[in-house]
Parts: structure tokens; C-alpha cells; sequence
């Protein structure tokens, strides 16, 4: 950056500050003073988003050089307490002499567990962290992202907290991720967890990139790659993510939260000096991927018939090609990504603004991304007992996607299943004639995303014994989704789509959130040995969606592609409303701050109910010790200064799929000569009795801190059961209904244990190194399906498995002499796409104060992969080595790869049945990032004119290491929205991309 | 502000949000998308219901063509996985059956629901209960034709035998009321009686198929209709058309290509540029069928005749094929005179008459080995890893109602 535009920066920064504390310059009284100094912790680096409260007063966080300020203290003595993620409390006493500043500094020291840090999720109101008797997992955002920065909100979580699985949607620009919070618990509702922004709920769907609520590999679509929209999210507009992560914590989110909560808490201004801060980073992005050889024998017949291929060549010849390395289809890609924000105000009025964009382009041609993000929040105090939050963000992003990979117009079946003796023909070694990388390019999938998330926030405390609040919010988005089919007349598609289509969607989403919560505190006894605390309140949801579409058949031109401008042209509507109510209450009783009893009830109501189902109630109990308090055990357990137990049960659901208790007609139109008229089709016979899965979950565990927390150890076990399942009961095919019935019906456990060790190894002045260790097991298992019998294959839901199962005809033996594989004579398991274990290390080593190395290294064990890319490219389309040279195959290989097979009594089975030798063990180990960050020393960020400045370059998804047999075993084949959850088998998709990225942050 | 004063306000605070919140209706909510059982009037909306049922029957009637078409070699299959090439060897199982069955049931099961609301009204006797009546009629037949079982409203399996008394039954009531309204239900009387005289056929009551056939009026056809409507192209279109053209998924067999006869023309993939699904299955086209909207002929009075010939012996055999070489611009028939072989010629005929309308099948059944154009079993397919053809004389009730319908466990 030049003198000449630092200087211009300067000066509109001071413009803005100047704005900013406008409010300010009035309300200075002379009877108070200044607090002001800096918060450093590990290696004596400054600590970013500290809290520092003026016990009684206020509080303001630090700035990223670690500084805090807070003014308008009155004259006196104050007590001075600071806290932040990962560090322990500090409190200092200080006197603040009137129209001075008084400078206080806190060197904080590391906390494996902390148990005086606020969480607000999973409980009324804020609440300390030891008062909880479920755990809620707290995520350092804003440390983060200085430590090892991520792009997007699939990286933030991505092996962060144990029992938080996220797989990302594959290499795809925009492809959404898949999250799952201790395991899977549901077959025909949503896994993924609901999420909260600030209070107030938000749209986190997972739909099609082109056009939503239409299966997979439809030409309105875009296959089966789908974009969620918490990808919408800046990471740097967050301070902190908490996540609630199951029903013993989740019980007052409601009849939906089964799945767990996550409550993204962005960034709030802070009063004092006009701070910003200016991150740029570059990505650079790579494949990391050899697509497979296609592979061809040039028979006789060929080489007679002339074919182009085989001109010159001996019979049975093998010949190899590889569509995608010889027409240089992987590109390297690229992210930029550029964000401002600012904070500033008064005591009065607290502003925080953020700007950020990012333009990313794939490894795959046409696969784009834009994003621009604007964020304010203010918070403005009316009276000491009364203030206002503001929260306003916008969102404007622009996706667009080839089509996925496995569909026929798609850049992997295209190439994959292409065959080399077509080369110098029509098709010229990929799947369809004319269909080269420029006609798949040309199809356009494209989404424009407009968001606009308004919230207020009321807190006022009437009286000292009670406080309430009351938050209002919306979040919209409003959708724009394109097909583009281009019209040809060289015949690269199906026929039908030669002459150009069009499809143009526009969805409107609403919800709206009305969430009010009140406190009554009390204390009793002695020196308040007994406190109270009744929390209630009600919640409101309301959600609802309406969508429009047109398509448009035959183009005269493909410039001229609006819908009016074809041939022919149709459009359709749907909507689809819900709303939920719920009343909420808490008592807590907590006795010398150290032991606490907890208990809840949450009365839900929500329209997707039956008829016939009324309120449901979802209770919660659960209890917080801190051990370590006690004088009996300080006195007996010297090594151990902390340890905290504790105990919870709570009960969550899940809401039924709106319409679908409803006895239903479909509205489908009949034929007449040249025209359709008004018609009806049985759709769902219904079912009033519709009631919302229902999740129990107890869970125990403790923290404990060892060697002066040195090392801190947290363990959870948790056994969830979700009953009232929800399925589709299998009606007889004969009995007509395009539908099949939800019925409450079955269960699912989950259950397993947690464990995060955090450990200090050294911290010698400038010099200081963390370690990380977290690991979590998984059991689960579809314990009852009622009446219903097994259904599926591959994957299989089945009593006494974990949900989504492999099943197949087992391959028994090979009997060459016989020339067959021998198979089970039934379907067999063979192994789940859930890993039961993860585990993952993160090391942060701090070398003289200015250079930090991060890295993290992590796994997944137990889940089985199926590589149907394989299958298809072997047994469908025979275009493996494998396939199309069977006879170099011993028959040991050969056998059990192509058959034929029969079972034990010499029946012959048809080989779909037998998918054996496509399965392998998907277990793996990946080592996913490395980061190297450099603090430029004071000096010279000073000389900078900055007052922190540092540059970050690293690395993802940088090695793996697998006995997987595919190409990943982290792919998911589809992701476009519910009907998808369970799909994760490799089909045609490329892995994840490995990244290499530079990120600078100048904070003035 | 005495704490009793904020108690008070608080409670009030309170029962304000629950009056507000708890509203009455507040958890009302439209459901636009759908139509609400309890909103259709089965009286008043009985056309619409019965023309919907019909729908039904001809949506899934176009995918039993196609597919029964494969099966028996009026078309090869250009499908990449199993269910259409086993369906090509005649190996089709009890896994790939259901959705066939699904549409044609779905038909049905509208059509018997609109005969309920029906039943003891003045609506009874209507143009809509006839054509109620031969949808399900036409179902039985279609389910006797390509079924080797079948199952109705969940109940007992049904052997062929009961499945054609079924059709009878039900095309008889249809042929009734078509016959009492005159010159409005003549088509459906007509198209009842072509069903009934294939019913009769297939259950070897010769002389009673031979007096529905020949009381068919002359000139008599029933098309299944079809339009090009891009929403509900799979629901409204000619599924045939839709096989070939969108999804690449059925040609014509060799047997069938180029040839002279006006009866089947087709058209060549260099000319159509048709793609196939598996990359390797030259896509010749029908050219009767090259639209969405290209109608499906269900009866007809040429059926009829040919139903009357079959019962009438080799002589009236002869007599219909030199009608239909004769009609076609074909040579005279020089073959052999002999029963058998006038029986093939005769098949062959009726196949070239008939080409891809879904007739197939009931001759298969009947015919099985004297039927022209079929591959012999134990041919090697013609793509890899596929079983060579197989002797398969029906489609297998779908494991789904066989694992869902009490009566089968």
C-alpha cells in the first residue's frame, strides 16, 4: 500500500471515528476517569476480544494489539476483571483518579478449562460456564482466524470440537458441507443443526445450486451438489461460536433442536478510539486430484472396421486415455478476499462495521464465487438498566457451478466414462459426441443470493433482582437461480435440450424470530450462600418460503436467453409455511457458586403437528459441582486444581415435514387434444396423529485441571435415544398413493464419549507451545423400526446397524476350478458411513514472541467408503484396466471383481447384488493445516503506522494417508438438500482441493 | 419501584405474551401445494376425477409400451445399469418391477374411488363411470398381460386367470352404461369391447371373444392423448417419445429399422442425432411416435378384426393378412399355408400393425415361442455383463408388495 493511499485511509478513517464518537463528545463527565492498558497472554502475545469489566460498571473487549480502554469511570476503587476463551480470569483492584488515566495491564495466563466464561446458548440468558450441567462446546473465533484462518464457515468447525463432524461437499466452488453433532439421529428429517445468529434463528438450507426441491441429475438442477447458506457467513465477522450439541442442552431450543444448536455470535463494537482492521488474503487452489485412465481394447473387428483409435495397432491391443489431463480441463484456482471492519463509540453508543468481499475461481472451469458481506451492530444505552442492540447484515452472493460430476453433462462422467476408442471420432474419448470441456463449461448453474438479517435486542433491568430481554429478528433471503442449457446445433446434449433451455427460479425466504426471556434472581442466606435463579419466557418462529419458477424451451439465440425469449414456456409456484410457539422456563439454584441444580420445561406447539397432537412438553434436569472448590478436596488432591462434575438429561424433537400429516391430492393436470386441463392424483393418505420425533439424552462428564491448568481435561459420555421416529410406512404398491405415510415410529441411539485434552507444554518468555487433543467415539445404531421392515441396500436402514448401512452379498470364497465367486446366500453388512472415532491434534507453537506455527492433524476411523465411480467405470461402462482386460487378471483378482458369482447352493446371483469388491475401509488420517504467522515487531508496524501487523501463510488438506480405494474417503456424492444426508458413496466427484493461501492483517 | 409494583408488571407482561402468542389461529397455516383430501367433492368433481384416472392410466400405460417393447424385442434397451438390459434378456426381477406396477395401480386405485362416490347416484350410469370403468378394466387386463401375479388395494395375489375375469367384470359394467347412453358412451362401449374381447382371448373364451370383437363398431379407435406440456412433460407426454428423445433410454431393435412397411417408420441416428444413455446403442427412432404429443392407440376396430381372425382360424388368418399386406403396400403373403405357419405371419402382421402400443405382451403370453422377432433364449447379449437372454414369460410382482401387503407375509 502506498504512502498516498495509507494517508487517504487514515483520513477516512478519521472521518469515521470521528462519526462514530460523535455521540460521545458531550456526555464526557468530569467526575470520572480512564481505564486503559493491555491484555497479553501465552508468549506474552497481546490477546485479542478480551473481556475487561469494571466490576459494576462496564466492560469493553481488547483491540487486536491487545489494548482496552474504558472511560467514564467514576472516581474510586474498582475491581477490574478479565476474561477471555482459553485463559483464566484475572481480577485486579484499581483506583481511578477523576479526569485521569490510569493504566492496568494483564498478563493472562492459560486455562486448559475455564470455568468462569459466559455461554449463552443452552440456557436462559447468560449463564457462567460452571453453572452448566450440559456442555456447551465454545469456539474462539476471532483467535481463529489470527491463529490459522479459514475462508469459510465448513473450515471454522472442521475438526474444531469433538462430536462436531464436518465433511466438506467436495471440490466444487461453493459446494455446501455436511454437519453433523453427535451423529445422525434422524432417517427422514434434517440432520444438519439448527443455527443461530446473535439470538435469532437463521437460514442455514442446503438446496440445489440451480434450482431446489427437484431430485438429483434433473436438468434443473445442477446434480447433486448443493450451497448452504452458512456459507453466507463472513468467519471474520464472528467472535465466537457455541454449540449446543444435543438434547440435554438443547431442550429449550424447542420441538427442532434434536440435532444440536450452533449460536454464531458476531463481533460488537466497543467504545474508546475509532480501532480497525484490514485482513487480505489470497488462495491458492489446487486440484489434488489425477483423474483415472479410461481404458479400451482395439478388437479385430475395430481395427478392420478402420477405427481412428486402433488404426496400426495388433489386436487386442490396449489403448488408455484420460480426457481431462489431455485437454488441460484442471485449472488452478484462486480466492481473494479482502475485509475492513471498525469499531468505536462511546459509553453510550457502541458501533461495529464490517466490509468484506471475496471472489474465488474453482479448479473446474466455470465454477465462481463472489461474496460481499456488510455487517453493523450497535448497541446503545439508553439508561444504565436499559439498552438497545442493533444488528443489521447484508449478504450479496454470486455462485455458479458447472454440473456436478456425475451427471452425463458433468466434467467427471463425461471424462470418466469416455472411452479411448472413440478418439478421432465424434466423441473424441469423452462420453458424448461434440461434448468437450468448452460445451460443458458453457452450461451455466448459477445462484444470486440477497440476505438481509435485521435484529433488535432489548435488555432492560427493572429492578436488581430482575432483568429481561426481548429480541426481534429476520432473516431474508431472496434467491435468484439459473439454468442455462445452451442452444446448439452440433447436438452436444440430448436431443430435447439442443434447442436450449432456460430455467429461472426466484425463492423469497422468511424467518422471523420473537424471543423474550426473563430473569427473577434471588438471593438467600448468609452472604448469599443460596441464589435463585427462574428464568421464562416464549419463543416464536416463523418460517416460510415462497418460490416461483419459469423454464423456457428452445432459443432462438443464446444471448437472447430470458424466459419470454423461447419457444416454449411454462412456470410453476409452491409455498410452504410453518410456525412454531414454544414457553420456556429454568430455575437454577446455585449454592456458593459452586454446586448448582438445574431444572427446565419447554411447551412446544408447531403447525407441521398432526391434528390430533396438541402441545408437547420437553423436560430437562441436571446438576454442576465444582469439586475442586470444596475445602475437603484441596486439601486431599494437590495435583488437581481444578475439577468440576456434572450431570444432565434433557429431551429435544424434531418437527414433522410441513403438510405431511395432511390426506392429500396432488393438483396434476390431464391431457386433451392440444391442451391439459384441471386433474387430481392421490398424493399422502396423511396422518393427524403426526407428532415430532422425539430425542432424549443424558449426558455426564467432568473438567479437570491439572498442574496449575497446566493441563485441562474435559470428558462427556452421552447416550441419546430419538424415538417417535419419523418414516414413510411402506403401503403396498397396490393400494395407489404416490406417497407413503409418516408415521411416528422407531428409534435411534447415539452414543459415545468426548474427551479434549488442552495442555500447556511450555511457555518460557517469548516462547510458548499448546497442544490440543481431542477425541470422540460414535455408536450408533437404529434400534427399532417398528412394523417396518429393513429397506434399502446400499445404503440400508436396518434394525441392530447404525443408520445408512452397506449391505451386500458377501464374497465367501473364489472357486476357480468352478470359474465362480461364491457369495453369501443373503444380503450382509458391511460397515457404516459413520466413522465410530475421530480424533484430531492442534499445535500451536509461538517461537520469540513473532512467529506462530499452527497445525492439525486429524482423523476419522471406522466408516467404510464405496467407490461406485469404480463399480460404474468397471462393470457398467467398462472402461477400467480391469474390466476391459480380464484375462490379465489371475483368477483370484478376476472373480471376485467381475464374476460370475453364485451362491452357496450354485444359484447364480446377478451381479448388482454383489457391490463387495467396492468397498474398503475409509479410514484415514489427513493432515489439515499448517500455519505459519508472523507478528511484525512493534517497531515497525508502528513505522507501518499500524499498531499490529501480521502475515499468515499456510496450507490445507496438505497429506493423507488411507487404505480408501477411491479417490477420497471424506466425498460425498450428493449434497443438494435432505433426501441427500445419507449419501456419501463416490460417484464421479472429484476430493477436496489442497490450499496454499497468504493472509495479511493490519490492525490501526 | 417496590418489588409488588415490577411483580405486577411482570405478570402482566406475561399474559400478554401468552394472549398474544398463544392466539388462537396463529398455528393455522395454508398449504397451497397441495389439495386438502377433505376440499374434493367426489360428486362434483367426478369428471375431473374420472379424466384424471384416465390420466393415469395413459401416463403409465406409455412406460408399459416401451418397456413391454423391450421385453419383447420390439425395442433394445440403451439403458448404462441393470433393470432395462434385464428387461432386454427377459430376466427381469421382482426389484425393478415396482414402479410399472406403482402407476398402473395408481390409475386404478382413482378410478375405483371415483366409482364409490358414484355408486347409488344418478352419476352411476354416466359417461364418467364408463370411462371409470374401463380404466380399471384396462388395468386388470394390462396387469394380466405383463404380470405373472398381481395384488389390488392390498389384498390376496391375483393368478392371470383371476386378473382377466377381473377385467371382464370391470370392462362389462363400462360396456353396459356405454351402451345405455347411445351415441355419447359408443366410444367407451366400443373400447370396452375391444378389452373384453382381449380378455376373453387371453382366458381362452374364443366364441365369446369373437362376439365382442365383431360387435365393435366400424372404424372405431381410442387414442390415449398426450400433450407437450414442459411441467408435467413425464405426466402429460408421450412417454414413448420421451424414452427416446430425453432420456436416450430405448431404440428400435434391428429388425425393425429402415424397413419398407408404412406401418413402422423409423429414422436413423445420423438423421435424429438421438443419444443413447449407454454410448453404444444406435438410436433409431419411430416416427409414429415423435412427439410429446403424439397420441397412443389403446382399441381399435383393426384389433378387434385381429382378435376375430385369431378365434376364427387359419382361413380368416389368411384373410387379414392379405388385407393388411395389401393396406401396407406389401407383396403378396407367398409363405406356407400350413397352421403354424399362417400363425407367425399373422403375429407378424398384428406386430408391424401394432408396433410399440403395448399389445405385445398378451401375443407373448399366448405365443410365446411362435412369436416373430423375438431373440432366442440363450443369446449372448449384446453388451457386456449382462446375462444372455433369458426365457422370462412376465414381470414378477414387485418386492414392495410382496414385503408391504399383509396377504403375502
Amino acid at each position: 500500500m502506498g504512502r498516498r493511499t495509507v494517508t487517504k485511509f487514515r483520513r477516512w478513517s478519521a472521518l469515521l471515528c470521528a462519526l462514530l464518537a460523535l455521540p460521545s463528545a458531550a456526555i464526557v463527565a468530569q467526575t470520572t476517569g480512564t481505564i486503559r492498558g493491555t491484555v497479553t497472554g501465552s508468549a506474552q502475545q497481546p490477546l485479542f476480544g478480551a473481556r475487561v469489566d469494571v466490576v459494576g460498571v462496564r466492560g469493553e473487549r481488547s483491540s487486536a494489539s491487545g489494548v482496552y480502554v474504558v472511560t467514564a469511570v467514576p472516581a474510586g476503587t474498582h475491581t477490574v476483571r478479565a476474561q477471555t476463551i482459553g485463559y483464566s480470569t484475572m481480577e485486579k483492584s484499581v483506583t481511578v483518579t477523576a479526569g485521569q488515566t490510569v493504566t492496568l495491564d494483564f498478563a493472562m495466563t492459560q486455562a486448559a478449562v475455564n470455568l468462569n466464561e459466559i455461554v449463552v446458548t443452552g440456557t436462559a440468558g447468560q449463564q457462567t460456564r460452571r453453572s452448566q450441567p450440559a456442555q456447551v462446546a465454545v469456539l474462539n473465533t476471532e483467535e481463529m482466524m489470527r491463529l490459522s484462518p479459514k475462508s469459510g464457515m465448513a473450515g471454522v468447525l472442521q475438526s474444531a470440537l469433538p462430536g462436531v463432524s464436518v465433511t466438506q461437499g467436495g471440490a466444487t466452488t461453493g459446494a455446501a458441507q455436511r454437519i453433523r453433532i453427535r451423529g445422525a439421529s434422524s432417517i427422514s428429517l434434517s440432520n444438519e443443526p439448527l443455527i443461530f445468529i446473535d439470538g435469532v434463528r437463521a437460514d442455514s438450507r442446503i438446496l440445489s445450486s440451480a434450482r431446489p426441491g427437484v431430485g438429483s441429475g434433473s436438468k434443473t438442477n445442477a446434480g447433486g451438489q448443493g450451497v448452504s447458506r452458512l456459507n453466507d457467513l463472513n468467519p471474520d465477522d464472528i467472535a465466537s461460536i457455541e454449540v449446543v450439541k444435543g438434547p440435554a442442552a438443547a431442550t429449550l431450543y424447542g420441538a427442532d433442536a434434536s440435532a444440536g444448536v450452533i449460536q454464531i455470535i458476531t463481533k460488537q463494537g466497543q467504545a474508546g478510539a475509532f480501532r480497525q482492521s484490514l485482513v487480505t488474503q489470497l488462495d491458492n487452489i489446487d486440484a489434488n486430484w489425477t483423474p483415472p485412465d479410461n481404458y479400451g481394447l482395439c478388437t479385430q473387428a475395430l481395427i478392420t472396421a478402420n477405427t481412428p483409435a486402433c488404426a496400426g495397432l495388433t489386436p487386442n491391443t490396449i489403448i488408455k486415455d484420460n480426457p481431462l489431463l489431455r485437454d488441460n480441463v484442471l485449472q488452478t484456482g484462486r480466492l481473494q478476499q479482502v475485509n475492513w471492519s471498525g469499531s468505536g463509540g462511546t459509553e453510550t453508543l457502541k458501533n461495529f462495521i464490517s466490509v468484506g468481499g471475496q471472489g474465488e475461481s474453482g479448479v473446474l472451469p466455470s465454477s465462481q464465487l463472489r461474496r460481499y458481506t456488510l455487517r453493523t451492530n450497535s448497541t446503545w444505552t439508553l439508561k444504565p438498566n436499559l439498552s438497545l442492540n442493533f444488528g443489521i447484515s447484508y449478504f450479496n452472493n454470486y455462485n455458479k457451478q458447472p454440473d456436478d460430476n456425475h451427471s452425463a453433462y458433468g466434467y467427471g462422467a463425461g471424462a470418466g466414462i469416455g472411452s479411448p476408442l472413440t478418439l478421432g471420432q465424434a466423441a473424441n474419448g469423452w462420453f458424448a459426441a461434440r461434448r468437450f470441456s468448452p460445451q460443458i463449461a458453457s452450461i451455466r448453474n448459477e445462484i444470486t443470493n440477497n440476505r438481509f438479517t435485521p435484529k433488535v435486542e432489548v435488555n432492560h433491568q427493572p429492578a436488581s433482582w430482575f432483568n429481561h430481554r426481548l429480541v426481534v429478528g429476520m432473516d431474508y433471503s431472496g434467491e435468484q437461480r439459473m439454468k442455462l442449457v445452451p442452444k446448439n446445433d452440433s447436438g452436444y446434449w440430448a436431443a430435447s435440450d439442443n434447442p436450449g433451455l432456460v430455467n429461472q427460479t426466484r425463492i423469497n425466504n422468511r424467518l422471523m424470530t420473537f424471543d423474550y426471556l426473563g430473569h427473577i434472581t434471588n438471593s438467600l442466606g448468609d452472604e448469599g450462600k443460596w441464589v435463585s435463579d427462574l428464568a421464562f419466557g416464549t419463543q416464536v418462529i416463523v418460517s416460510n418460503t415462497d418460490l416461483l419458477f419459469a423454464n423456457g424451451l428452445g432459443l432462438a439465440t443464446n444471448s437472447a436467453r430470458v424466459i419470454s425469449a423461447s419457444a416454449q414456456t411454462v412456470g410453476g409456484e409452491a409455498f410452504e409455511e410453518t410456525r412454531s410457539i414454544g414457553y420456556l422456563s429454568q430455575w437454577q439454584l446455585a449454592y456458593r457458586n459452586r454446586v448448582f441444580f438445574q431444572t427446565g420445561l419447554r411447551a412446544d406447539r408447531n403447525s407441521a403437528f398432526g391434528d390430533k397432537v396438541g402441545t408437547i412438553y420437553l423436560p430437562k434436569v441436571g446438576a454442576s459441582w465444582v469439586l475442586s472448590e470444596e475445602g475437603f478436596f484441596r486439601d486431599r488432591v494437590s495435583a488437581m486444581n481444578l475439577l468440576r462434575l456434572r450431570a444432565a438429561y434433557g429431551v429435544t424433537g424434531r418437527a414433522p415435514i410441513v403438510g405431511t400429516s395432511l390426506e392429500t391430492w396432488a393438483p396434476t393436470p390431464a391431457a386433451q387434444t392440444g391442451s391439459s386441463i384441471p386433474g387430481l392424483d392421490l398424493l399422502n393418505p396423511g396422518n393427524p396423529d403426526l407428532r415430532p420425533e422425539r430425542g432424549s439424552e443424558y449426558e455426564i462428564g467432568f473438567e479437570a485441571g491439572f498442574l496449575n491448568d497446566r493441563i485441562g481435561l474435559e470428558f462427556t459420555h452421552f447416550n441419546k435415544t430419538t424415538k417417535d421416529l419419523i418414516l414413510q410406512r411402506q403401503l403396498p404398491t397396490s393400494v395407489g398413493y404416490a406417497q407413503n405415510p409418516y408415521v411416528n415410529i422407531g428409534s435411534v441411539t447415539n452414543r459415545g464419549i468426548e474427551t479434549t485434552v488442552n495442555a500447556q507444554v511450555f511457555n518460557r518468555g517469548r516462547n510458548a507451545l499448546d497442544l490440543r487433543v481431542s477425541m470422540s467415539t460414535l455408536h450408533n445404531e437404529l434400534t427399532s423400526l417398528g412394523d417396518i421392515p429393513a429397506f434399502g441396500t446400499s445404503p440400508r436402514f436396518a434394525e441392530g446397524y447404525p443408520l445408512s448401512s452397506f449391505f451386500t452379498r458377501r464374497i465367501s470364497s473364489v472357486d476357480v476350478a468352478r470359474n465362480v465367486a461364491v457369495v453369501s446366500d443373503s444380503l450382509v453388512y458391511k460397515g457404516t458411513i459413520f466413522p465410530k472415532r475421530e480424533a484430531s491434534v492442534f499445535a500451536n507453537l509461538t517461537l520469540l514472541g513473532s512467529w506462530r506455527i499452527t497445525a492439525q492433524v486429524d482423523g476419522k476411523f471406522g466408516a467404510t467408503g464405496k467407490d461406485e465411480t469404480f463399480q460404474y467405470r468397471t462393470r457398467s461402462v467398462v472402461r477400467t484396466r480391469e474390466a476391459v482386460n480380464p484375462a490379465a487378471l489371475t483368477p483370484e483378482q478376476r472373480l471376485p471383481l467381475l464374476g460370475p458369482y453364485v451362491d452357496s447352493k450354485g444359484a447364480v446371483v446377478a451381479p448388482a447384488l454383489v457391490e463387495d469388491p467396492f468397498f474398503s475401509s475409509a479410514d484415514f488420517v489427513r493432515f489439515r493445516e499448517l500455519a505459519l504467522t508472523y507478528t511484525v515487531p512493534s517497531s515497525v508496524a508502528r513505522r507501518m503506522r499500524t499498531s499490529r501487523a501480521t502475515l499468515t501463510f499456510g496450507g490445507r488438506n496438505l497429506g493423507l494417508w488411507t487404505n480408501y480405494s477411491g479417490n477420497d474417503p471424506e466425498t460425498i456424492s450428493d449434497n443438494a438438500g435432505p433426501g441427500d444426508q445419507f449419501a456419501t458413496t463416490e460417484f464421479f466427484n472429484m476430493p477436496p482441493t489442497r490450499r496454499f493461501y497468504l493472509r495479511l492483517s493490519l490492525d490501526y | 419501584m417496590t418489588n409488588r409494583k415490577t411483580l405486577r408488571r411482570i405478570g402482566a407482561g406475561i399474559a400478554a405474551l401468552l394472549a398474544v402468542s398463544g392466539c388462537g389461529n396463529f398455528l393455522e397455516v395454508e398449504y397451497p401445494n397441495v389439495v386438502s383430501a377433505a376440499d374434493v367433492d367426489p360428486l362434483a368433481d367426478a369428471t375431473t376425477l374420472s379424466v384424471s384416472a384416465l390420466q393415469d392410466f395413459a401416463s403409465s400405460y406409455g412406460t408399459w409400451a416401451v418397456f413391454g417393447g423391450i421385453f419383447t424385442g420390439e425395442l433394445y434397451s440403451a439403458d448404462v445399469n441393470s433393470p432395462g438390459n434385464l428387461m432386454s434378456v427377459r430376466q427381469v426381477d421382482e426389484t425393478a418391477t415396482n414402479g410399472y406396477f406403482a402407476s398402473m395401480s395408481r390409475a386404478r386405485v382413482l378410478a375405483t374411488k371415483v366409482l364409490s362416490s358414484l355408486d347409488g347416484t344418478s352419476g352411476a350410469s354416466s359417461v364418467n363411470a364408463a370411462r371409470a370403468w374401463n380404466v380399471t378394466g384396462y388395468a386388470f387386463l394390462n396387469f394380466a398381460d405383463y404380470f405373472c401375479s398381481a395384488a389390488v388395494d392390498g389384498g390376496p395375489e391375483l393368478t392371470t386367470t383371476m386378473m382377466l375375469d377381473s377385467a371382464v367384470v370391470n370392462l362389462t359394467k363400462a360396456a353396459d352404461i356405454g351402451t345405455a347412453l347411445g351415441a355419447t358412451g359408443a366410444a367407451m362401449k366400443d373400447l370396452a369391447l375391444v378389452g373384453r374381447a382381449r380378455a376373453h382371448l387371453a382366458a381362452g373364451r374364443k366364441p365369446q371373444a369373437l362376439a365382442d370383437a365383431q360387435a365393435v363398431s366400424a372404424n372405431f379407435r381410442f387414442d390415449l392423448v398426450y400433450v407437450n406440456d414442459l411441467t408435467n412433460i413425464t405426466r402429460l407426454g408421450n412417454i414413448i417419445w420421451h424414452q427416446f428423445f430425453n432420456i436416450g433410454n430405448a431404440a428400435v431393435a434391428p429388425p425393425f429399422q429402415n424397413l419398407s412397411d408404412p406401418r413402422v417408420q423409423t429414422t436413423s441416428p445420423a438423421v435424429n442425432r438421438l443419444r443413447p444413455m449407454d454410448g453404444v446403442t444406435d438410436m433409431w427412432s419411430i416416427n409414429k411416435f415423435n412427439s410429446y404429443a403424439a397420441p397412443i392407440r389403446l382399441a381399435s376396430k383393426l384389433e378387434a378384426d385381429y382378435i376375430a381372425a385369431e378365434v376364427q382360424g387359419t382361413t380368416a388368418m389368411l384373410a387379414l393378412i392379405a388385407s393388411r399386406r395389401s393396406a401396407n403396400a406389401q407383396s403378396a403373403y407367398t409363405g406356407a399355408t400350413d397352421d403354424a405357419s399362417v400363425l407367425v405371419e399373422f403375429l407378424r402382421q398384428k406386430t408391424l400393425d401394432f408396433y410399440v402400443e403395448g399389445k405385445r405382451m398378451g401375443d407373448y403370453r399366448r405365443y410365446p415361442t411362435q412369436l416373430p422377432f423375438l431373440v432366442p433364449s440363450g443369446t449372448v447379449y449384446r453388451k457386456p455383463n449382462v446375462p444372455p437372454y433369458g426365457n422370462g414369460r412376465c414381470w414378477p410382482l414387485p418386492i414392495q408388495e410382496r414385503t408391504n401387503n399383509p396377504n403375502f407375509r
